[in-house]
């Protein structure tokens, strides 16, 4: 065994080595019955091997239990199934009497078994000769000639035609594996910057809300309050998944920056409620402060200031929508996004 | 059956009892047919060794037969689509509310049919208990050297293997289409489409257009239950072909070495004992799947772009990303009409690309430092290894700090601490906490060998206290038994019979009798050109990483110890320090 590191100088320190040319005997226990069973494997008898009678006769008893224990736990699993139906209490009683019978059987197979090696089985310890893992160095040398024999013979070596060529068919094969997967979706280049056609908000749309779809009209929402709103005649959230958009109402004078007053209508802001950093929904407003945190990442802004960013990942301040109201009093989008709702993406300008 | 090589018991003689015949004959059929006896001879004479942090990698193993058997149940009945429809279950909460067809199948699952939340909780269950296990294999593969040649080609197969189960896992949860998993899914669209040039290419071939499109659950759904999971079963095999032939290393002891395997056989208690032990991963998963609610996504509500629940958190193993992203500051690059999105580019794709691939280059950087290119068998113990275990724990508690971080608005509101100072005070230690682990983790090696040498010069301190002829009192100390100390002695480099001072001055090549292979090297190479920048960095590294303890110092002055070291006698006595002399 002394060829097991053939390549690079010996390890600094080799644990448990032992000399080289010493055949290394199995262990050396004084006393111990050593028997040959193959080449490479010998079982030590380490004298643990009787049980008392007893013992022995009270393990098989308590494993033959605990495997009728399972038996019974898979009838009872039976029985739980056909008479507990899983529509009374939400299904919560059914799922303990299955799951409880079910873990039962594991559970006492699993312990049967392991008591069953622990205690009914020999304590024997064998022994067995690890082998080298590289190949003895003339195998090696053979299996090494044939392969450069069988690469000589395809004459990747001398017919460089063949080899250009092959080359280049394979390296052209993967081509319709890539076409064909260009149909997985349409190309993003116009739909992603004028964002108007992908959110659905464009001049004269009314604002509805999330949930009832029931247009927002003008003093339907309180000072401080916070709505999510959406283009009237949406049908699913999920088709408009970036046109989210919160319709938030200041106090008189609380709004700081004149640009954001002024596309807004009496103390009401419309901003996108897509997040700039990873575009989760924003949802927690802090009435006190204007302060409008994303519960994913807690990229915070500041309402009162043009939803500037004042903490957290998000780079970019939220999109505002400017809105008017319409001759009936609802609230209207005056146009689409000026800039691209939710996260960042190369192309964004 | 200690018996079985010197011959047949005499009983044997006797007519073979129908289950001996039995067995015969089903073995005959196969050996006919495929010659497998020779090959079921060495099968069940394989050599297991037995240490119960060799069970971890069977938990993962069983788990991933637990998922495979639930989760085949579970496609029966779940639809892999996002058709809207309007739920009419039973599930009263839900009643006429739009949901997608996933999300109506899963409430279907869990509330009609029996056992289906059984299935779907113990699937869940098994997963996370799949991922940690993995983890935990992994670290014990790492902490203890198991790594190393020849076993590299499994740790590069298990490091894929827990990429893979991150991924299937992630794509798992997703499927239900609720409200979590769809946060989870939009989080995971920007994190792609951040990538530069391709990113919105990418999503939108994924998605099959702007999110979140009609086409991402179905297509999870195949790389859920076909894709990942074939790759898995292709790679779990080849991890368990490949350690079945090179056979399990083993933690250092008497009567260990490096050629030899000891343990017990595969067949009958080996196999009777991790059968058993699959059957107990099973019962506990189903403990768990019947009294622990996991993932109720009847609660969260179908999926909505317009809402999110606060204190969303993923499943533990992608909170590393959540806390990564959280962590990072809001950085973004507008440059020729293009955004990088530093912000998410970071944490969400350069972050655990490095991480992952300094897990799978490590042992080759290990062996390139050390220049160890020998077979490894038995097992390292971490304190024998300063800087890897070091460098382990560094790692381990930036992983920490990011998972920690995943959780920063529950820390903040359960402990009512301001968010904005516990990501402060979180980003902070992200950088500041992994090299305080380092230096502690190696100083803490470096102890525990300064106690295992103590322990070779002094014994065990038997709590006897003797009076001597002379009125003096010695604790009376028991040696090591000689086999125990031998391999402690191999173990922490120190040797009894000579002067292990001399050790530590091996790194400057002068001396002619250390063994070190550094001394050599140097020595060899300084007859050859001068170095090049990369050897000279390999040796400052080489040189760190094997920076020994510094022997634990004599009652005598170092000229004196030098004659000391040939007296054994003399030698042992003077490590006493605070004993007078026995003899």
């Amino acid at each position: 065994m002394s060829d097991l590191s053939p390549q690079g100088p010996e390890p600094r320190r080799q644990i448990g080595r032992r000399p080289d040319g010493l055949a290394s005997p199995p262990i050396d226990e004084p006393g111990s019955d050593v028997a040959v069973i193959t080449e490479e494997v010998t079982e030590l008898d380490t004298g643990h091997d009787e049980v008392d009678p007893r013992v022995d006769r009270a393990a098989e008893v308590a494993v033959s239990g605990l495997f009728i224990l399972a038996m019974v736990a898979v009838v009872a699993f039976v029985v739980f199934y056909v008479t507990i139906s899983i529509h009374t209490n939400i299904g919560k009683n059914s799922n303990l009497a299955l799951g409880g019978s079910l873990a039962v059987a594991l559970v006492a197979l699993g312990v049967g078994q392991i008591i069953w090696a622990k205690v009914l089985l020999p304590h024997k310890k064998a022994v067995q000769q690890r082998h080298a893992f590289n190949s003895d160095p003339q195998d090696f040398d053979r299996a090494a000639d044939t392969l450069m024999q069988g690469v000589d013979d395809l004459g990747l070596g001398k017919r460089t035609m063949l080899r250009r060529t092959l080359i280049g068919a394979l390296a052209l094969l993967p081509v319709p594996v890539v076409i064909l997967l260009r149909d997985l979706g349409p190309l993003p280049g116009g739909s992603l910057l004028p964002t108007g056609q992908i959110t659905g908000w464009k001049a004269g749309v009314r604002l509805v809300d999330l949930d009832t779809k029931v247009p927002v009209k003008l003093g339907d929402l309180e000072i401080g309050g916070i709505q999510t709103v959406m283009p009237e005649g949406f049908d699913s959230a999920e088709n408009y998944a970036l046109a989210p958009t919160m319709l938030i109402r200041f106090g008189p004078g609380e709004i700081l920056v004149p640009k954001e007053e002024n596309w807004g209508v009496a103390d009401h802001v419309a901003y996108s409620k897509i997040c700039t950093h990873a575009g989760c929904p924003i949802s927690l407003y802090e009435q006190q402060t204007h302060y409008l945190l994303c519960p994913c990442h807690q990229s915070t802004f500041d309402m009162a200031r043009n939803a500037k960013v004042i903490f957290g990942p998000a780079a970019r301040p939220l999109p505002q929508l400017e809105i008017g109201v319409d001759s009936e009093g609802y609230f209207i989008a005056k146009g689409p996004y000026s800039q691209p709702v939710g996260p960042s993406f190369w192309e964004r300008r | 059956m200690s018996d079985v090589a010197s011959g047949k018991p005499a009983d044997n003689d006797a007519k073979p009892g129908p289950v001996e015949q039995g067995t015969r004959q089903g073995l005959k059929y196969v050996d006919d047919r495929l010659g497998s006896a020779n090959f079921l001879k060495r099968s069940m004479d394989k050599v297991f060794p037995d240490h119960w942090s060799f069970m971890l990698g069977e938990i993962a193993l069983y788990s991933f037969v637990i998922l495979l058997l639930t989760g085949v149940y579970l496609t029966l009945f779940f639809h892999a689509s996002q058709r809207t429809i309007i739920y009419d279950g039973s599930y009263q909460p839900m009643r006429g509310i739009p949901m997608t067809d996933a999300y109506a199948s899963t409430l279907h699952i869990t509330f009609d049919v029996r056992g289906g939340l059984l299935m779907r909780q113990i699937h869940h269950w098994a997963a996370l208990l799949f991922t940690t296990s993995i983890v935990v294999h992994m670290f014990r593969v790492y902490f203890t050297g198991a790594f190393r040649k020849p076993r590299t080609l499994n740790w590069h197969i298990g490091t894929i293997l827990l990429i893979l189960a991150i991924l299937e896992g992630f794509a798992g949860y997703s499927l239900p289409d609720d409200l979590l998993s769809g946060t989870g899914l939009r989080i995971a669209y920007s994190v792609a489409e951040s990538i530069p040039v391709v990113g919105s290419y990418l999503v939108y071939f994924l998605f099959g257009g702007n999110y979140p499109g009609q086409d991402i659950i179905s297509r999870l759904f195949i790389i859920h239950v076909l894709l990942v999971p074939g790759i898995l079963l292709a790679l779990i095999s080849a991890h368990m072909m490949i350690l079945w032939h090179q056979k399990h290393t083993d933690f250092p002891g008497p009567g260990k070495t490096e050629d030899t395997v000891v343990g017990t056989k595969f067949f009958p208690t080996f196999f009777l004992k991790t059968n058993g032990f699959f059957f107990m991963v099973f019962g506990m998963c189903a403990v768990l799947g019947t009294f622990a609610q996991i993932n109720p996504v009847w609660l969260y509500g179908p999926y909505n772009p317009g809402q999110v629940s606060a204190g969303s958190q993923p499943d533990w193993y992608i909170l590393f990303l959540e806390g990564s992203l959280r962590m990072m500051p809001n950085w973004e690059t507008h440059i020729f009409h293009h955004t990088i999105s530093w912000n998410i580019l970071i944490p969400g794709v350069i972050i655990p690309g490095i991480m992952f691939t300094l897990i799978l280059i490590y042992p080759a950087l290990e062996s390139w430092v050390t220049k160890d290119r020998g077979y490894h068998n038995l097992l390292d113990r971490p304190r024998d290894r300063p800087v890897r275990t070091g460098l382990g724990v560094m790692s381990l508690t930036f992983y920490m700090v990011l998972v920690t971080a995943g959780a920063n608005d529950i820390l903040a509101n359960t402990f009512h601490w301001s968010l904005q100072a516990t990501t402060w005070v979180l980003r902070v230690l992200l950088i500041a906490l992994p090299p305080i682990a380092f230096i502690m983790t190696k100083r803490i090696c470096l102890g525990l060998q300064h106690h295992d040498e103590s322990l070779l010069r002094h014994g065990i301190e038997t709590g006897t206290v003797r009076r001597l002829p002379s009125g003096a009192y010695i604790e009376v100390e028991e040696p090591l038994p000689a086999d125990k100390a031998e391999v402690l002695a191999e173990q922490i480099g120190y040797d009894p019979h000579g002067d292990h001072a001399a050790l530590p001055a091996a790194p400057n090549g002068q001396d002619e009798d250390a063994e070190s292979a550094t001394t050599r090297r140097s020595r060899a190479a300084g007859l050859t050109k001068p170095v090049g920048a990369l050897e000279t960095t390999r040796r400052k590294l080489e040189g760190f990483w094997s920076e020994e303890r510094e022997s634990i110092p004599d009652a005598h002055s170092d000229d004196a110890h030098a004659d000391d070291a040939h007296a054994d006698d003399a030698h042992a006595d003077d490590a006493h320090s605070e004993s007078a002399p026995t003899h």
